[in-house]
């Protein structure tokens, strides 16, 4: 197990990693998440020993790694373009990790055979890392990183530079190969969907922070707070009335109390954020729950997007299907889907 | 601070001690020795040698003609290299890469034989006699254009071929005439470039010594001749310290400048960028066409004319010139004066050249590769940065410094312990591998810069250690550069003559040693003589040159 303890990075004057504490566990695939510059590819940097730490440790299965140089730590790493050796070909690549074991002749091109056809890549073994696409160089460099075959996986934004219906793909065959070969991963990602489709567990950072760490789905269940709910793709987040107008009109509906609502039966501020909505919260219906008047719309490939003025709520993101009819300054009906609308704030009620 | 990081600090110290304390040894010692001489007097520091020399009227003179030739030759060597890069690098013109060795030679040729090729282009009987241009200091201007002409190309060149062309294309297409792209996208992209090599060209034109010496004569001279002319002759050791620290100053400035055009160079990554492929000669290139081609008319023109008169005796095509290298002196019973002009034959001298050479490429090579890594690895801290290009700038230092001061620095404090090398046939090499370290460090580091650091922490990441790395990552892609180092320099030691000429012996003469002796003598033997040994040096050179060309490495001979 990987224990990051009070670690921070600092470049200069400034902190890129503040104070972060995160376990690992084995055998899982654990995704730190955030916006670009938030210092998560840094924190990754440190645990790979790649950037020297300013407070706190990186400690291995019981193990601190001070002093311990990146080559030794057995914390193989994948970067986002792959970083292929341009001079070796695809089997020198993968096999890279064997031969600076002193590894040579037979067993090595069995194993890269078989690391090849675990990536999809059979018959790959001759190709220069020049002539592959970008989905297959990453590939190769998973490959590449399992040969050596690491007791922790680094990844850094593996699939970011992959055009959408490739990564999608790539996704898939990453968490398979992983879960196969029982590799503990720690994968840094500013895309949510890559995250939620590879990681066990999740953390979010932002601005050097950690904000909310957990197993992947709770964190999308309960994001910690309105700015974690936006990034992690929620449209909107209710404060004050509207949200109390929300929770009432959950419960007229469903006949339940709205799902946790971490303002309770306590007096909150006004300002606490307590729903995040997804667009497809509120759909555009003949025979809705609430009424509003349509502002905007949009086309777009599975339906029309639409900004509904709803009384006594405020402006929100809805959709409608292509035979509902819906022009701006239409006056519309809405149904509410619950399984799009979480509680914002930690679960104690904290926000 | 981590056993890592101590351990890498502690390398990188023994690293950079090498070559530092080689050029404290060889390089710092000598001028300091030699300025030492200069500046004091019973034991006490007397700088009153400044106000008297800089007082002059002939000090004025010299170094009013140095700047004034200096200036002159680096503009007309841009006016006529930026039209050259762009037909040579940028325009897909037939055979541009025979073209692009033929106006890369002359950077190559020996100071030595570019003097004598001019005097014989220039010379009375020679194809250009009427422009009555020998010894004047037209004659001087050309070869300093001719030798440096390659710098610039080289250069711009490099920088041109690695240009992103969509900055072009976007003000095409927001209606901007081929003029007016060139001035406003690609001629500021080109800029740091341009300054660069221009600020080099200053250099090698300022601190020109073999050139100045076979084709000024006594009539006219420049700084570095003067320093010659001063220490030798005159004994005036404290006007050569003057003249020496005047020189320093005004070098370290200029490569000041040099650096800080680079580093604002985006383009210094340019060794990894693919090069584009070259568009068509269109109308608008036709300029830059016709400009390559009057270049290299005139980079051929001193060539052929050395090569034709190397074969004419009294006005005969003979052979008999390059028979006589063989002999010692002028060819058979013609009496013991003209003997006496050599004490071994030039193919004798050619071998202690070729000799002399391999042992100073392989100290320059060494030293080269050491601090080209050192300053290519990219550093963290600021201190580090600092360091790092404190390390850059020292090594290019004896690029500029007068080699007769480096020469004769040597003579005058590696002669008592610990240093008492004046008798050991290792000086010359060494004196050699310092003029040669710069041009090694300038042709490995961009090429080491180019290498993504994360393809070495990939490696580290995989279990590779620090040595591991550089054989696995770094040494695949520097082999080539690092041979085209090692042929530069050997042609670059091959055609010393400044350092050299202080200190080879006279029993054991380098070949570029002899023919600055051969025609200093009078006699049409002796000049025929050097002229075929010219030709013989300049085709060693050249060879070697050439295989390196054939490497295609694009850091060579840039700056």
């Amino acid at each position: 197990m990987l224990s990051i303890s009070d670690v921070s990075v600092r470049f200069g004057a400034a902190l890129a990693v503040e104070r972060v504490s995160l376990q690992v566990p084995q055998g899982g695939i654990t995704a730190i998440l955030g916006p670009s510059g938030c210092g998560k590819s840094s924190l990754l940097r440190a645990v790979a020993g790649l950037e020297p730490l300013a407070t706190g440790s990186v400690v291995f299965a019981g193990e601190d790694l001070a002093g311990v140089p990146t080559h030794q730590r057995g914390f193989a790493m994948m970067f986002q373009d792959g970083q292929l050796f341009g001079h070796l070909d695809v089997a020198g690549n993968v096999g890279y990790a064997l031969a600076r074991k002193g590894v040579r002749g037979a067993p090595v091109s069995e194993e890269v055979r078989r690391l090849l056809a675990l990536v999809g890549l059979q018959g790959y073994a001759a190709r220069r890392p020049a002539t592959l696409s970008g989905g297959e160089a990453q590939r190769v460099a998973l490959a590449r990183a399992l040969a050596a075959r690491p007791r922790l996986l680094l990844l850094d934004e593996p699939l970011s530079a992959l055009d959408r219906s490739l990564r999608e793909r790539l996704a898939d065959d990453l968490r398979r190969v992983l879960l196969e070969t029982g590799t503990t991963a720690l994968l840094v990602t500013h895309d949510h969907d890559e995250a939620f489709a590879i990681a066990d567990r999740t953390a979010v950072m932002r601005a050097g922070r950690l904000v909310q760490e957990g197993p992947t789905p709770e964190v999308w269940a309960h994001p910690a707070d309105a700015q974690t709910a936006i990034f992690l793709g929620y449209d909107t987040v209710l404060v004050g009335p509207a949200a109390d107008r929300l929770a009432q009109w959950w419960h007229s509906t469903t006949g339940r109390a709205a799902p946790h609502d971490p303002a309770g039966s306590v007096a909150t501020p006004a300002s606490t954020p307590r729903f995040a909505l997804r667009r497809e919260a509120l759909r555009i219906e003949a025979r809705g729950d609430l009424d509003g008047v349509v502002r905007s719309t949009q086309r777009a490939r599975d339906g029309i997007r639409a900004v509904v003025e709803v009384d006594g709520i405020g402006s929100l993101p809805a959709v409608a299907d292509f035979r509902t009819a819906c022009v701006p300054g239409q006056r519309v009906s809405l149904r509410l889907d619950g399984d799009h609308v979480v509680p914002v704030g930690r679960a104690d009620g904290s926000a | 601070m981590t056993r890592d990081r101590a351990g890498r600090i502690a390398a990188t110290t023994v690293a950079a001690i090498l070559p530092l304390g080689f050029l404290a040894v060889f390089f710092a010692l000598p001028v300091a020795g030699m300025l030492g001489r200069g500046f004091t007097h019973d034991g006490a520091v007397d700088l009153t040698g400044f106000a008297e020399v800089l007082g002059r009227a002939r000090t004025a003179r010299i170094i009013g003609f140095t700047l004034a030739m200096s200036a002159a030759a680096t503009v007309i060597a841009v006016l006529v290299g930026v039209p050259v890069a762009h037909a040579l690098y940028r325009l897909a013109l037939p055979g541009r890469r025979v073209l692009r060795a033929v106006v890369a030679m002359p950077f190559v040729l020996p100071t030595v034989v570019v003097g004598v090729m001019f005097r014989s282009l220039l010379a009375d009987s020679g194809p250009l006699g009427w422009l009555g241009l020998d010894g004047h200091w037209g004659g001087i201007l050309a070869a300093f254009v001719f030798f440096n002409l390659a710098v610039v190309v080289r250069t711009v060149g490099g920088a041109w071929e690695g240009l992103d062309r969509r900055s072009e294309e976007a003000a095409a297409a927001l209606g901007a005439s081929p003029a007016v792209v060139f001035r406003t996208v690609t001629l500021p992209a080109l800029a740091p470039s341009i300054i660069s090599a221009a600020s080099v060209v200053f250099l090698f034109c300022a601190t020109a010594f073999g050139v100045v010496l076979t084709m000024g004569g006594l009539q006219y001279g420049t700084v570095e001749t003067e320093i010659y002319l001063l220490t030798t002759a005159l004994l005036d050791l404290r006007g050569a310290a003057v003249l020496s620290v005047v020189q320093l100053i005004a070098v370290a400035a200029m490569l000041l400048l040099a650096d800080r055009a680079r580093a604002h160079d985006p383009a210094t990554q340019r060794a990894a960028k693919a090069a584009l492929p070259p568009t068509r000669v269109t109308a608008y290139g036709m300029g830059s066409v016709t400009v390559t081609a009057l270049a290299v008319c005139f980079v051929a023109a001193p060539v052929l004319a050395l090569v034709a008169r190397s074969l004419r005796r009294q006005d005969v095509w003979t052979l008999d010139n390059y028979l006589a290298l063989g002999q010692v002196g002028g060819t058979g019973g013609e009496g013991a004066g003209s003997r006496s002009a050599l004490t071994v034959t030039v193919w004798e001298a050619l071998g202690t050249s070729w000799r002399i050479a391999v042992d100073a490429t392989v100290l320059a090579v060494l030293l080269g590769l050491l601090v080209a890594v050192l300053i290519s690895r990219p550093t963290p801290s600021t201190a580090g940065v600092r360091w790092r290009s404190l390390l850059d700038g020292v090594v290019m230092l004896p690029l500029g410094v007068s080699a007769v001061t480096v020469g004769f620095g040597f003579l005058i404090t590696l002669d008592r312990p610990p240093f008492d090398l004046r008798t050991s046939p290792i000086l010359i090499p060494i004196a050699q591998a310092m003029v040669a370290l710069p041009l090694v460090v300038r042709t490995l580091a961009p090429v080491l810069r180019a290498v993504d650091d994360r393809q070495r922490q990939v490696a580290a990441t995989l279990g590779a250690r620090p040595w591991q790395v550089l054989l696995t990552v770094e040494l695949p892609v520097i082999w080539r550069p690092l041979l085209a180092a090692v042929g530069l320099a050997l042609a670059v030691s091959l055609g010393e003559f400044g350092a050299t000429s202080f200190l080879a012996r006279p029993d054991q003469p380098t070949l570029p040693v002899v023919i600055y002796r051969l025609i200093g003598r009078p006699g049409a033997d002796n000049l025929g003589m050097a002229l075929a040994a010219s030709v013989i040096l300049a085709v060693v050179t050249v060879t070697v040159m050439g295989l390196v060309e054939r490497l295609r490495v694009s850091s060579v001979g840039a700056f």
